[in-house]
């Protein structure tokens, strides 16, 4: 989680991610910063983010980001 | 019909009729007949199409629902090719031929045969890309698919949205659509008021500056320099008063019957660049778009081999944005295309792709220039001050929409760059617009621009609603009185809105 933290910190500094639930419906994050944090999160990570994973239930926190990573790290 | 016509507001009174008199749970049924039979009066040829669309996305969503993951992404891929092919060949058929031609001329080969023609049907643009991102929802789990065929009937062209959008989204519109509503005289007023401000917008700003535009750029080599660059920015605001008047009698016609549709336009002319524009303007299209296709390519394989390149051979920082320049350089290609099966809005998607990237690309260099010369994003000045450069950056892209050829519109912007304003007069200015024409253009415009202004601020029907019944009474009049007396009303008020031809 403090990896993501950082990554989400480095791209957008004013927003608090502790705290914020409503990041692509609310359009905090807009498309260039998906584009840029998919690749962040891949290459730290070692996952592969699909189509099938954007979408706003688990882009919309940090948290549920994080529970996604989990999710594709216990995949394989 | 059109829904600026009289034949539609009484179309739309007879359905609201019927709709508020029959049983509750037979509404939808009532909007699924309306909306066939308002398709039927625009074109009955054409109805084969809307039939294909809607079985076929039937079909494919029921089947996803019981097969594995490996079939679904086979049904699914079978249901956009099948579409999508259907509006290639309808839409495309004609520009893709004549340029295999073209081609077939400069190196003597064998010309195909032209004789065969096709007929895009009405909509068809805007209810594929609806009825895809319907199958790409249920392929995602986002939505659950519809059991009754003639609920996704109605879903895929529900009346007033189904010539010209708004694009919407199955989990917003679909329960709105089924549900059954009693009569709330506030859905009532309101949707009659925003009629009328659509009305008020397309008959006294839209139809008005309408002929002004097309005489400017069909009579180009008759005018300077100046009066081709006031072309391209009356066409900004004659575009935006037709398709936002347009969305404002189709939202404002689904909320008599208590259905919102999605919004798609939040004040663009106050965005502070080209990118922020198009998050503002026709956002049921771009978010369409950026779903459906920005993120599918910017993860793809290619977009991840493009970004590994970009970091080996540049930086990492810079190799982060190459997927995403991928991406936008094919979706800005297929917006133009979206748009019109010609090369002038190719070159127009293709320019405005290229203003947007330059801009990502360059971020860094306007960071240190702004700390260079002490600029701060929240400097007021400064926001202003690109708030006009978006606008006139946007207007000016307007000369490949314009110009009836690409050819021309090349011709108008070396005349726009190398000339310089022989006379600067009233008609150089104001080509084909008397005095008194100015005038009612000016008042539509200056209130136009003060409602965008309140908007910011609060929606301004709340603002009416609060008042007392004699001042909305007043309100009321007075858009009607406008309408009637400085609304234009010929010809070019009855030839439909310029996006319903996408």
């Amino acid at each position: 989680m403090k990896e993501l933290m950082v990554i989400l910190n480095e791209l957008r500094p004013e927003v608090d991610f502790s705290t914020e639930t409503n990041l692509l419906d609310g359009g905090i994050l807009d498309s260039f910063d998906m584009v840029s944090l998919i690749g962040d999160i891949n290459d730290t990570f070692e996952v592969e983010l699909t189509f099938d994973d954007i979408d706003a239930d688990n882009f919309n926190s940090a948290e549920a980001m994080w529970s996604m990573i989990e999710r594709l790290k216990s995949e394989g | 019909m059109t829904v600026n016509s009289i034949t539609f507001f009484v179309f739309l009174l007879c359905t609201v009729i019927i709709y508020y008199s029959v049983k509750p749970k037979h509404q939808w049924i009532c909007l699924c007949i309306a909306s066939y039979i308002f398709y039927i009066l625009t074109g009955v040829s054409t109805l084969v199409y809307i039939f294909i669309t809607t079985i076929t996305t039937y079909i494919a969503t029921n089947w996803m629902q019981s097969v594995t993951k490996k079939r679904k992404r086979k049904i699914l891929t079978g249901l956009l090719l099948l579409n999508f092919g259907v509006l290639l060949v309808l839409k495309y058929y004609g520009f893709m031929l004549f340029n295999i031609n073209r081609i077939a001329g400069i190196v003597n080969s064998v010309r195909l045969d032209d004789s065969l023609t096709f007929v895009a049907p009405l909509g068809i643009s805007y209810y594929t890309l609806q009825s895809m991102g319907y199958a790409i929802d249920v392929y995602k789990s986002k939505c659950k698919p519809e059991r009754n065929i003639f609920k996704v009937a109605l879903f895929v062209g529900f009346f007033p949205q189904m010539t010209q959008g708004p694009i919407g989204r199955f989990k917003d519109l679909a329960s709105q659509l089924y549900a059954s509503h009693k009569f709330e005289y506030r859905n009532f007023s309101f949707g009659c008021q925003r009629i009328l401000w659509g009305l008020f917008k397309k008959t006294i700003i839209a139809d008005r500056l309408s002929p002004v535009v097309r005489n400017i750029f069909t009579h180009y080599g008759s005018y300077d320099n100046l009066t081709l660059f006031l072309g391209c920015v009356y066409m900004t605001i004659q575009i935006y008063a037709d398709f936002s008047g347009y969305m404002d009698i189709v939202c404002g016609a689904a909320e008599i019957f208590g259905i919102k549709l999605a919004e798609n336009f939040k004040t663009p002319f106050f965005s502070s660049s080209l990118a922020e524009y198009w998050r503002r303007w026709h956002i049921t299209l771009s978010g369409w778009f950026r779903d459906y296709l920005f993120y599918p390519l910017s993860i793809s394989k290619a977009a991840v081999k493009f970004g590994k390149f970009g970091k080996k051979h540049f930086s990492v920082s810079i190799g982060k944005m190459f997927p995403a320049i991928f991406a936008l350089s094919i979706v800005w290609f297929a917006t133009g295309l979206w748009h019109d099966a010609s090369w002038r809005y190719i070159l127009w998607g293709v320019a405005n792709g290229i203003i947007i990237i330059s801009s990502i690309w360059l971020e860094p260099l306007f960071k240190k220039t702004k700390l260079l010369f002490h600029i701060k994003d929240s400097c007021k000045g400064w926001h202003r001050l690109q708030v006009v450069r978006t606008f006139l950056i946007v207007s000016l892209l307007k000369v490949f929409p314009g110009a009836s050829s690409t050819k021309e519109s090349l011709i108008i912007i070396k005349r726009m760059i190398t000339e310089f304003p022989v006379s600067i007069n009233y008609k150089s200015i104001f080509p084909q617009l008397c005095h008194s024409e100015l005038c009612y253009l000016v008042f539509g415009i200056v209130i136009f621009a003060g409602v965008s202004f309140y908007q910011r601020k609060e929606p301004v029907r709340e603002y009416i609603a609060r008042q007392v019944f004699p001042v909305r009474v007043m309100v009321y009049l007075g858009m009607i009185a406008s309408i009637l007396l400085f609304g234009v009303f010929g010809t070019d008020a009855v030839g439909g809105f310029e996006y319903a031809q996408y």
